[in-house]
């Protein structure tokens, strides 16, 4: 048993485990089955609803803040996929989906496309490698 | 005096403490401020994607109109009372706590005010304040915090929940849609009194789980 560990890089419990399942079911019991324990609370539509309404503006899901909140956003979803979840769930699915809490920055996007011949950051110019002097005062 | 305070602290408490501590078991207390409500929105840390690209933008609307809350809580029980005006004026301070006093008088009880030093609220810079105070003598007593000393009034900690609910990062592209905010937002204070008291740290809020968590959510 433990010269085949050795060979497979496994330990010495895991083939006799993986050993024993052949022994009484055959080579159907040898792959991988499912980990056990309870099956995840949050569903796929859950998280596409989550990651939907996470770039929304809460007013527009008929939430009266200006700001979503890991405690606003479990009620939400909890309304509308009928999953209930904590807050901490809703921290975690964000971050596992690559969000972060962090302060936003200022446009002035809608009041410069007013005005004719504006280039900013709206349309993905930087302005990198240019001098101070070329650069928009209000990116 | 001597069973509130340590012995080596009593040097430090107002002379006023004295007489307003009889007065307690059949006053009322109110919290008064005001809070600006403007047009550019407040800024805030928000859920947004990792890196620079990720970062979200809100618009700064150019023309920063705003308006100034009236808020007046009683401390032991969370009635509120909100108004709005385009100043922190006296006039509307002055309704504010004859709204208190209004309440107070029929149950029999001195209505405690504490509020700040802006000058509207001084006999010193307001003739109205001077009318109503000597108008209301028997039924009212206003208490002036220290100058520069916003945690010696817990009502302040109630805008933190308004500047999260109607101006931090707000994407709202006029100021009536905002106003509109604003007023709903004052309307929330009014029906949940116990949410009020839980977010100014009254003692008199109801413990357990909030009953409306919005308020409270990270």
């Amino acid at each position: 048993m433990a010269e085949i560990a050795a060979i497979v890089f496994r330990s010495r419990d895991t083939v006799e485990r993986v050993l024993n399942r052949f022994l009484r079911g055959g080579v159907a019991a040898i792959p991988p089955r499912k980990a056990p324990g309870r099956a995840p609370t949050v569903t796929p539509a859950w998280k596409a609803e989550l990651l939907r309404v996470i770039d929304l503006d809460p007013h527009t899901v008929g939430v009266h803040s200006a700001n979503w909140t890991t405690g606003l956003l479990a009620l939400s979803l909890a309304a509308q996929t009928r999953v209930t979840v904590t807050a901490e769930t809703v921290r975690l699915a964000l971050r596992a989906a690559d969000y972060v809490c962090k302060r936003p920055t200022w446009t002035l996007k809608r009041k410069a496309e007013a005005q004719p011949g504006y280039a900013g950051n709206a349309s993905g110019c930087r302005w990198y490698g240019l001098g101070p002097a070329h650069r928009p005062l209000h990116p | 005096m001597t069973e509130l305070v340590e012995a080596d602290l009593l040097d430090d408490v107002p002379p006023d403490v004295e007489e307003l501590l009889p007065l307690l078991p059949h006053a009322a207390v109110y919290l008064q401020d005001e809070v600006q409500f403007a047009f550019h929105p407040t800024l805030t840390r928000v859920w947004c994607r990792k890196g620079r690209r990720g970062q979200r933008l809100v618009e700064a609307p150019g023309a920063n109109d705003k308006v100034y809350g009236f808020g007046l809580v009683d401390g032991c029980d969370g009635w509120f009372d909100g108004r709005f005006a385009p100043g922190r004026t006296a006039d509307v301070f002055c309704a504010q706590v004859r709204a208190a006093v209004a309440r107070s008088r029929p149950r029999g009880r001195l209505a405690i005010v504490i509020v700040d030093n802006l000058h509207t609220h001084t006999p010193a810079g307001s003739k109205l304040v001077r009318q109503m105070l000597a108008e209301l003598q028997d039924h009212l007593r206003i208490i002036y915090t220290p100058a520069d000393d916003p945690d010696a009034n817990r009502i302040e900690w109630l805008w933190r929940w308004s500047r999260r609910e109607v101006t931090h990062n707000h994407q709202r592209p006029t100021f009536a849609a905002l106003r509109e905010d604003m007023y709903a937002h004052f309307q929330t204070l009014r029906e949940h009194a116990n949410l009020v008291l839980r977010q100014i740290g009254s003692p008199f809020a109801e413990q357990g789980p909030a009953a409306q968590p919005l308020a409270y959510a990270a």
